[in-house]
């Protein structure tokens, strides 16, 4: 599964890359790319929440508490919530890997070049060694796109 | 309170932290409305709901999602910045009086300011407590020469004419005038009983040492005119001169004049000293006032016929408080909100009322540059991320 922040969206945009598979983002990402660009996400880039097989009940929860440990400053800084919907797909998928769902057995990518994303990724899944984790690359937009 | 994704139960949240929520701007009576308290009432709701409710009240809904203690925490942070820069004297509903300054628009104009202070350029503002220790006709004279207030201009024209003018050389001088705005194109939300909520908010003044806020209720009191605005707008100008941030010029303004001591006592002298001169009504002494004079000073010194009459009879020219009483203009019939009827304005000039000229060209700056984030530059124009009106401003606007 690929799963691509707004940062990355704004640069395939911008350079008018035309994607090829399928790529996810999340309602929190569409929102904010929504904002600069009018006429929906680019062709190839799904949200999440429109696949009916997706663990909305799961993901809220994990939504939830994403929120409540890495939250803080988005509240005070009036940033959104792209960061902290892309870890709990992440944590949503995990707990459904044992569902086929497409793309899965491939691992997962994050197209991103945001620092905090990332680091909260390391924390939450990189460093306990299940196979899982290491299974989750993190990838800067420009790197991977040229 | 149970959260339901598609009619299947995901999360708890505790009642508390709902309320808690909405206790964010109590005067609002959140709690009342029909989706919270049916809530209430089953013990849940559908997250899609909670969404599209939280995008009408202008309260992220990820806010109910938190844990007590974090939400605690966040409500906290609110409320140490609104102790920062008002007191606590303006955010607590005073009893008797029935004055509300909106918590909604004080929290909006508080991160616009914040906003302003971090990412502008602004030298400390040396008007800000410069009356201190002067007398009533000094202070006076000090707000006509720091302004650069050339009274034939000011008077020359309408009273909105003189309004615009005074809020020009306002803001020359690094201070931020704010307006209340109430149209379609929704920059304040008009929830079931934002009306009445705005009407009883008062103008009010927000601290800084480089770009004190000045808010005027404008159209969302649509009693207070022109001529009225006038007077809170110098009122707020003197206490910012004289580095009071305690006070309001409350809707029944005619006793507040009438009766206030201390400071309060002193802004209003200044205000009055600045809009009407001692010097005019001093030779008015002894003689009958008419409603013809009173009217006559009404148009050329910019006030409204009650600040007149009310002046008039703090100075003791008008002697008796019946000749007073019935110098009082009936009051006018209730001001038609400028939202009703009429063309809308275009979306920026709405946001540039509200805003005020200093915030307002700063953020189109850092949106222009891409200083700003998209989501953040929506929340201090609207309160909240709104594609379609964010859209429309940056088009109108070639951002």
């Amino acid at each position: 599964m690929r799963i691509i922040d707004n940062n990355a969206l704004n640069y395939v945009v911008d350079n008018r890359i035309k994607l090829s598979g399928t790529f996810c983002t999340t309602p929190d990402v569409q929102e904010e790319f929504e904002v600069k660009y009018e006429g929906g996400l680019p062709k190839g880039v799904q949200n999440i929440w429109d696949d009916p097989q997706f663990d909305k009940v799961g993901y809220l929860k994990n939504y939830a508490d994403m929120l409540n440990k890495y939250g803080d400053k988005s509240f005070y800084n009036m940033r959104g919530f792209g960061d902290i919907s892309i870890i709990a797909l992440l944590k949503t998928q995990k707990g459904t890997r044992k569902v086929q769902l497409p793309g899965l057995e491939d691992g997962f990518v994050v197209i991103t070049t945001d620092v905090q994303l990332t680091k909260h990724i390391q924390r939450e899944f990189c460093d306990t060694g299940d196979v899982f984790d290491s299974s989750i690359q993190v990838v800067d937009h420009v790197i991977y796109f040229n | 309170m149970q959260i339901f994704v598609d009619k299947k139960p995901s999360l708890t949240v505790n009642d508390s932290v709902v309320r808690k929520v909405l206790g964010i701007y109590p005067e609002e009576l959140l709690e009342s409305r029909k989706f919270f308290d049916a809530a209430f009432r089953t013990g849940g709701f559908e997250f899609k709901d909670l969404q599209a409710e939280a995008d009408t009240i202008l309260i992220p809904w990820q806010l109910f999602l938190l844990e007590e203690a974090k939400l605690d925490a966040e409500l906290k942070r609110i409320e140490d910045l609104r102790l920062e820069k008002v007191s606590e004297k303006l955010i607590v509903k005073r009893k008797g009086y029935g004055d509300i300054t909106s918590k909604r628009i004080l929290d909006r104009l508080i991160r616009s300011q914040n906003y302003l202070i971090r990412n502008g350029t602004f030298e400390v503002n040396d008007y800000c407590g410069s009356l201190k220790g002067k007398s009533i006709s000094q202070a006076a004279k000090q707000i006509t020469t720091h302004f650069e207030v050339n009274a034939s201009s000011f008077r020359r024209g309408s009273k909105r004419d003189a309004l615009a003018y005074l809020i020009e050389k306002i803001e020359n001088k690094q201070i931020n005038v704010c307006q209340g705005v109430l149209d379609s194109n929704k920059i304040l939300p008009v929830l079931d009983n934002s009306r009445s909520v705005y009407k009883n908010t008062s103008g009010f003044a927000i601290k800084d040492d480089r770009v004190p806020f000045i808010f005027i209720p404008s159209e969302i009191n649509p009693d207070e005119r022109e001529g009225r605005q006038i007077l809170t707008l110098v009122y707020l100008i003197a206490l910012v001169g004289l580095d009071e941030y305690n006070f309001v010029l409350r809707k029944d303004f005619k006793t507040q004049l009438l009766t206030a001591k201390g400071i309060e006592n002193l802004a209003y002298n200044i205000a009055s000293e600045f809009l009407l001169p001692w010097s005019v009504t001093a030779g008015y002494r002894g003689t009958q006032i008419s409603e013809a004079l009173r009217d006559f000073l009404s148009s050329k010194y910019q006030l409204s016929p009650t600040a007149v009459v009310t002046i008039l009879r703090k100075r003791r020219v008008i002697s008796s408080f019946e000749e007073y009483s019935a110098l009082l203009p009936d009051p006018p019939p209730p001001g038609k909100s400028k939202s009703e009827g009429g063309r809308t304005p275009s979306i920026e000039r709405s946001v540039r009322k509200f805003l005020g000229k200093l915030a307002y060209e700063v953020l189109n700056g850092d949106i222009r540059s891409k200083k700003t984030g998209a989501v953040r530059a929506q929340y201090i124009i609207f309160g909240s991320p709104r594609k379609r009106a964010f859209f429309m401003y940056r088009k109108n606007l070639g951002l």
